[in-house]
């Protein structure tokens, strides 16, 4: 049956339903209605023909006769009792089986009509007529309302029951309509649906020239041209899958043999798109990447490398570890695809082990050969400035009087030793220069990261420049604001790049001054050194700081440095994490910016320790007027040349070639300063030293390392202090005397004296620290100094501690307070 | 309706035929009795014996000769004790030229067939002897029309509450019929306690058509509410009966007394049909009035009649509903038709012309007294027109009635 049909036969039921109901009930009401008007009038007219005929029974006392007379209307549809009662409402005769009820018998029976309820026997209208106006008595009729029920339902099931037959008629009529229509609707539906499955060689239901026939044939022409349609579709989508394919395939192929590694990462970080070249490198063999983080199937750096591409936007490089211990570079670039909204990654990984491997064999190479040269360049530096000082104190005084050739040719020889010297010189820096940036470039650079002042470094830099610039007549000005904030670094190397910066400067300037400024910007510091040079040609800003490449024609001026310190300087900055360029005016100048962060949370080292204040040991030149000095060197060159150092400087000098001589030496001749090269056969510097320190009778010998490892590693030896070769006669004298005058000789901690204004500087006092103490007179410039981070020792007289609030002094971080007695004034000075 | 109507035509027939078999007087004219009573139902077995006992007269007065050479024809119809077929019956009878109605059984019934005669008066309408005990047949206005042989129920019930009474029973109850025979009965009791200075303690009915199925227990209980020592029981024998084995069954052993309408010896049949399976003696404590006396009594011309007419009676005509498969001996009921259609003959006698009805109350006067073999001369011209007064009292004794005494009632009119 169709939808269509049920539906309208449900109504029809509904309609037929409701209409059978309201009218059986209104009929019924109706009836119930009349039929109580009928009992009424029925039971009225019974009870008035009783008592118009009984008078004369009841006069005449003859019940039987009122009892035949009452019986005879018992018959009579509808009448359920008959009572008559006489003038005394004594019940005459009834018609009740087996009893009258007690509700009747108990007294007179109300006049009129009366709604009554008898137990077991049911409702009544009873209807009373008195007999003789009451005086013969009275006749209650009682009409069942059974009866009226009984009718009434008899009326209503009939009722019912003819709609129920006709709604049985309307069915029948209305099913074989609705069919007529239904039919070729429901089959015009199938046709629609088989239309729909794409089916379009269903054929259309036969159908007459009515709507439906007209529809039926509108939806044939439709499916006909609907067929056309799909079909040309599908050969267009055919010929688009195949071009599609084909050039799919051979993008494929392109990125299946790619040498490099190819993986794409969607904004999810999961993988999209990956080469068999970059399971190969990474040793993948099962398991399918695709559609899982990245994190799950490749190391870790390419997931945190896509984050850094698609967060900065830009190009990100980082090394990766390869499967079988090689390296790969990866290259990150977040793009954004044409039509969609998400920005995927597409990370490409070169295998560049053999890379690595040739350019860390080049750094070693290069490394090994610098230090291989260190060695022999001390010796010869060495020796040529002495010979050129030995020449000027001794050979040169004596040609004075000689015959002019001679002369000439002594000048020549002091000319060329003079280009020795500075040569020599020169090659000792690029050695240096070249070894710094081997060992920051094969990461074995070890950096001492700690809390420092920028103006302190710039400082230390501008001291070291000063010469050279006073030489040129340049100003060099250092204008460090004091409320440039602390930052964490390696203070050694950043006091390089000062000086390269500077030097650098100076070198190419030949009348103005050089300057150095610093500003915060925003979570940096960024550091200006201003020259007032030639200026940089801007093709040359970039190139300046790669390796060997200076600015200007090389093969034509002479170069003026290694062309490694701005590299250096590069890899200075860079490993601070800031960034180091050039800018410039032509003719104006250049400016050389470099950028540092400012660290967010500062985390101050633990304060220097204060070194014991020891006595000055009573110099050991009281024992015979000279010290002496043990020189411990495997290599014969450099003994003799330190050994020469400092017996012209008045020491008495012996040498030890190895630490066992050395040991034996320190015991029986007893020094007064040891210096020690670290690299020996046998026993080795750090095995000699700590043997010293063993034995209480050399203990406190200081010793002073010089060697061509770092100072630092010179230090951890045990030693007092540390030279590094190639040495430098200044430095090393310099050291040897700190040492044989008190312990420290090699300043590690700035000092800071607070004197009387006008009073004389105790200098001896002072041996622990650098040359160039700063020496305030002013309580306020002392605050600050001390508010701007100065961070050391302060010697404060004790005559002036008084007045001083030391408390607050020693609560500033990184500051040690001395307080030491006043001496006369002007004793030494 | 049709039933009857066949059942009346075959009954003609058959009368006729009986009628001219013996007849010597040829094709001369019967004289025509019509009787209406209820063949079927509750009175069946009363109508059957009433109708026996009436033929039994008539077709030795037949044999003899008839009425001047005219047989007597005694015609039977079916009223089922009901008063509209009874009136039917009766106008029909009337319609069809019959002298008289004749011997009409049941108070109901006869009760509605008084105002036809009424009605008919000018046609000299006239009731013989009707078998019921109603007090408006032997009063005003009614009673010209009527002339009865039995003693009235005033007079039977007045004999049982007297019995009652001497018997120490204060307190009686009634139980009726509902309609006009119990309103009577009930009438009865009314007035006969009231001369005693009492009434009735309780009462209740029963329907006129109840048979002996019909179940008591109400009727019963209404009763025994009322605690009496006595009961009335005022109907006809299978509902007097039922009320009896269900009075017992609820364990009420009072003396019941019954009127003659319960038919004497058929009672007693049906109460021992329904006392044998629950095994109780159901006739114990009972009074029957009656209103002929001993059919038994051999002393009694026309008892020792009534027995050899009916052993001679033969291949009469059968009643309405054919003649039942077993019949009595005899009965008291059966007696009452035979001393009716005895009376009915000696009022035929005293009638000049048996075709004229206006003959009827001079041969009724001119009959009285009239000897009828019960020993004494009866009367029909007192003011009441009822021939017998006096109202036996049985007890029942081993399955038949034993005469317990007799009461002659006062004329009470």
């Amino acid at each position: 049956m169709s939808r269509l049909f049920r539906k309208t036969l449900l109504a029809v039921v509904l309609v037929f339903g409701v209409a059978a109901n309201a009218t059986a009930l209104l009929s019924a009401w109706l009836l119930h209605r009349h039929l109580t008007d009928e009992y009424v009038t029925t039971g009225r007219a019974i009870a008035m023909a009783i008592a118009a005929g009984s008078p004369d029974a009841l006069a005449a006392g003859d019940a039987a006769a009122v009892q035949a007379m009452i019986d005879e209307f018992l018959h009579i549809d509808g009448v359920g009792y008959v009572f008559v009662t006489d003038r005394q409402e004594r019940v005459v005769a009834h018609t009740f089986v087996p009893a009258m009820p007690a509700a009747l018998a108990g007294g007179p029976a109300p006049r009129g009509v009366a709604q009554l309820a008898l137990p077991n026997l049911g409702e009544f209208i009873q209807v009373t007529a008195p007999i003789l106006a009451g005086e013969g008595g009275s006749v209650s009729v009682g009409m069942d309302k059974a009866g009226i029920w009984r009718i009434m339902r008899g009326a209503v099931m009939g009722q019912e029951a003819l709609m129920l037959a006709m709604l049985l008629v309307a069915v029948v009529v209305f099913y074989a309509l609705i069919g007529g229509i239904v039919r070729p609707l429901a089959e015009l539906a199938g046709y629609a649906v088989k239309i729909r499955d794409h089916d379009f060689s269903a054929t259309p239901p036969r159908t007459g020239d009515d709507e439906v026939g007209l529809l039926a044939r509108a939806m044939q022409s439709m499916a006909s041209q609907l067929s056309q349609l799909v079909s040309d579709l599908t050969r267009d989508v055919a010929d688009a899958t195949r071009g599609l394919q084909s050039s799919l395939a051979h993008t494929r192929a392109i990125i299946d043999n790619l040498a490099d590694g190819l993986l794409v990462l969607d904004a999810d970080g999961l993988v999209t798109l990956h080469n068999p070249a970059l399971l190969a490198m990474f040793g993948r063999l099962g398991g399918e990447p695709d559609g899982r983080p990245a994190a799950e199937s490749f190391p870790r750096e390419l997931a945190d490398l896509a984050e850094a591409a698609r967060k900065e936007g830009r190009l990100a490089v980082a090394e990766v570890g390869l499967a079988e211990g090689g390296t790969g570079k990866a290259v990150a670039t977040a793009v954004r695809l044409a039509g969609e909204a998400r920005e995927v990654v597409i990370i490409l990984v070169r295998d560049v082990t053999v890379e690595k491997e040739v350019d860390r064999m080049k750094t070693e190479f290069i490394s090994t050969v610098s230090h291989e040269l260190r060695t022999p360049l001390t010796s010869v530096l060495g020796f040529a400035k002495i010979i050129r000082r030995k020449f000027g104190d001794a050979v040169a005084p004596a040609l004075a009087e000689a015959k002019p050739a001679t002369w000439r040719a002594a000048q020549q020889i002091r000319e060329n030793l003079d280009i020795i010297v500075a040569e020599g010189q020169r090659l000792t820096e690029l050695v240096d220069d070249v070894l710094d940036i081997a060992k920051m470039e094969s990461g074995r650079c070890e950096w001492d990261m700690a809390p420092l002042s920028l103006a302190d470094a710039a400082g230390h830099a501008v001291r070291a420049v000063q010469g050279l610039a006073r030489d040129k007549g340049l100003t060099l000005a250092c204008e460090l604001p004091p409320s440039l904030p602390r930052i964490v670094g390696d203070r050694d190397r950043l006091v390089q790049v000062f000086v390269n910066l500077v030097g650098n400067a100076v070198k190419f300037t030949a009348s103005g001054g050089v300057r150095i400024e610093a500003r915060v910007e925003g979570p940096e510091i960024v550091v200006a050194v201003r020259d007032t040079g030639c200026g940089i040609a801007p093709d040359d800003l970039e190139r300046i700081f790669e390796k060997f490449k200076q600015a200007g024609d090389t093969l034509t001026e002479k170069p003026k440095g290694t062309g490694l310190g701005l590299p250096i300087c590069r890899q200075i900055v860079e490993r601070h994490g800031g960034r180091i360029w050039a800018e410039n005016a032509p003719g104006r100048g250049s400016v050389f910016y470099f950028t540092l962060p400012i660290p967010g949370v500062l985390q101050e080292g633990a304060a220097c320790p204060l070194p014991a204040w020891t006595p000055p040991a009573v110099p050991a030149a009281s024992r015979d007027g000279r010290g002496r000095v043990l020189v411990v060197d495997d290599d014969a060159a450099v003994r003799r040349f330190l050994e020469t150092l400092l017996t012209d400087a008045g020491y008495v000098a012996a040498t030890a070639a190895s630490g066992v001589e050395a040991l034996s030496l320190a015991a029986s001749w007893r020094p007064d300063c040891v210096t020690m090269d670290l690299r020996m056969p046998g026993m080795d510097g750090r095995e000699a030293i700590r043997r010293l320190r063993a034995d209480p009778a050399t203990r406190r010998i200081p010793v002073l390392v010089v060697s061509v490892a770092s100072r630092r590693e010179g230090v951890a030896s045990g030693a007092d202090a540390a030279v590094v070769k190639p040495v430098t006669q200044e430095a090393f004298l310099d050291t040897v005397r700190g040492l044989l005058e008190g312990r420290q000789a090699v300043p590690s901690r700035p000092c800071l004296l607070y004197a009387r204004n006008g009073e004389g500087v105790p200098v001896k006092r002072f041996y622990m620290c650098p040359g160039e103490s700063l020496i305030l007179y002013d309580e306020a410039e002392l605050w600050r100094v001390v508010e701007q981070g100065f961070e050391g020792t302060v010697f404060i007289p004790a005559s002036l501690g008084h007045d001083l609030d030391l408390e607050r002094l020693c609560a500033a971080p990184g500051v040690h307070v001395v307080l030491f007695p006043d001496e006369p004034a002007g004793r030494e000075s | 309706m049709a039933g009857r109507l066949r059942a009346l035509l075959w009954v003609v027939v058959a009368a006729s035929l009986v009628a001219a078999r013996p007849a010597p007087a040829g094709d001369a004219p019967p004289i025509r009795l019509g009787m209406s009573a209820g063949f079927t139902g509750s009175t069946r077995e009363m109508a059957v014996e009433l109708y026996r006992g009436a033929l039994a007269m008539f077709a030795r007065q037949n044999r003899q000769g008839g009425l001047a050479g005219r047989p007597i024809e005694l015609l039977a119809a079916d009223d089922g004790y009901e008063p509209d077929p009874a009136i039917e019956n009766s106008v029909r009878f009337l319609d069809e030229g019959v002298l008289a109605l004749f011997s009409s059984l049941g108070t109901p019934t006869v009760s509605r067939v008084l105002p036809v005669l009424r009605g008919r008066a000018a046609r000299e309408a006239r009731l013989f002897f009707p078998v019921t005990g109603l007090e408006a047949l032997r009063t005003p206005p009614y009673v010209r029309y009527v002339y009865n042989l039995r003693a009235s129920y005033r007079q039977e019930i007045e004999a049982l509450v007297d019995a009652f009474s001497r018997r120490g029973a204060a307190r009686v109850a009634i139980c009726h019929q509902a309609d006009a025979f119990g309103r009577s009965g009930w009438d009865g009791a009314g007035l006969a306690l009231a001369r005693r200075g009492r009434a009735l303690c309780g009462e209740a009915t029963f329907p006129r058509l109840a048979g002996a199925g019909y179940d008591m227990t109400p009727q019963v209980r209404v009763l025994a509410a009322s605690r009496p020592e006595a009961v009335l029981l005022i109907g006809a024998a299978p509902a007097c009966a039922a009320f009896i084995r269900d009075l017992r069954r609820q364990g009420m052993a009072v003396p019941v007394g019954v009127v003659s309408f319960a038919g004497g010896e058929i009672l007693l049949r049906e109460l021992a049909a329904l006392g044998e399976p629950l095994g109780l003696a159901l006739d114990d404590g009972l009074i029957l009035s009656q209103v002929t006396p001993p059919w038994r009594d051999d002393a009694l011309p026309a008892a020792v009649d009534y027995r050899r007419d009916l052993a001679a009676l033969g291949q009469a005509p059968a009643p309405p509903g054919g003649w039942p498969a077993r019949l009595p001996e005899g009965s008291a009921v059966g007696f009452e038709g035979y001393l009716n259609a005895r009376l009915m003959i000696a009022v035929l006698r005293a009638m000049p012309d048996p075709d004229d009805r206006r003959g009827l109350d001079a041969a009724a006067r001119a009959a009285s007294p009239a000897d009828i073999g019960l020993g004494a001369s009866v009367f029909l011209d007192g003011p009441a027109h009822q021939a017998l007064r006096a109202v036996y009292l049985f007890t029942a004794a081993r399955g038949a009635l034993a005469p317990l005494e007799t009461v002659s009632a006062a004329d009470g009119d």
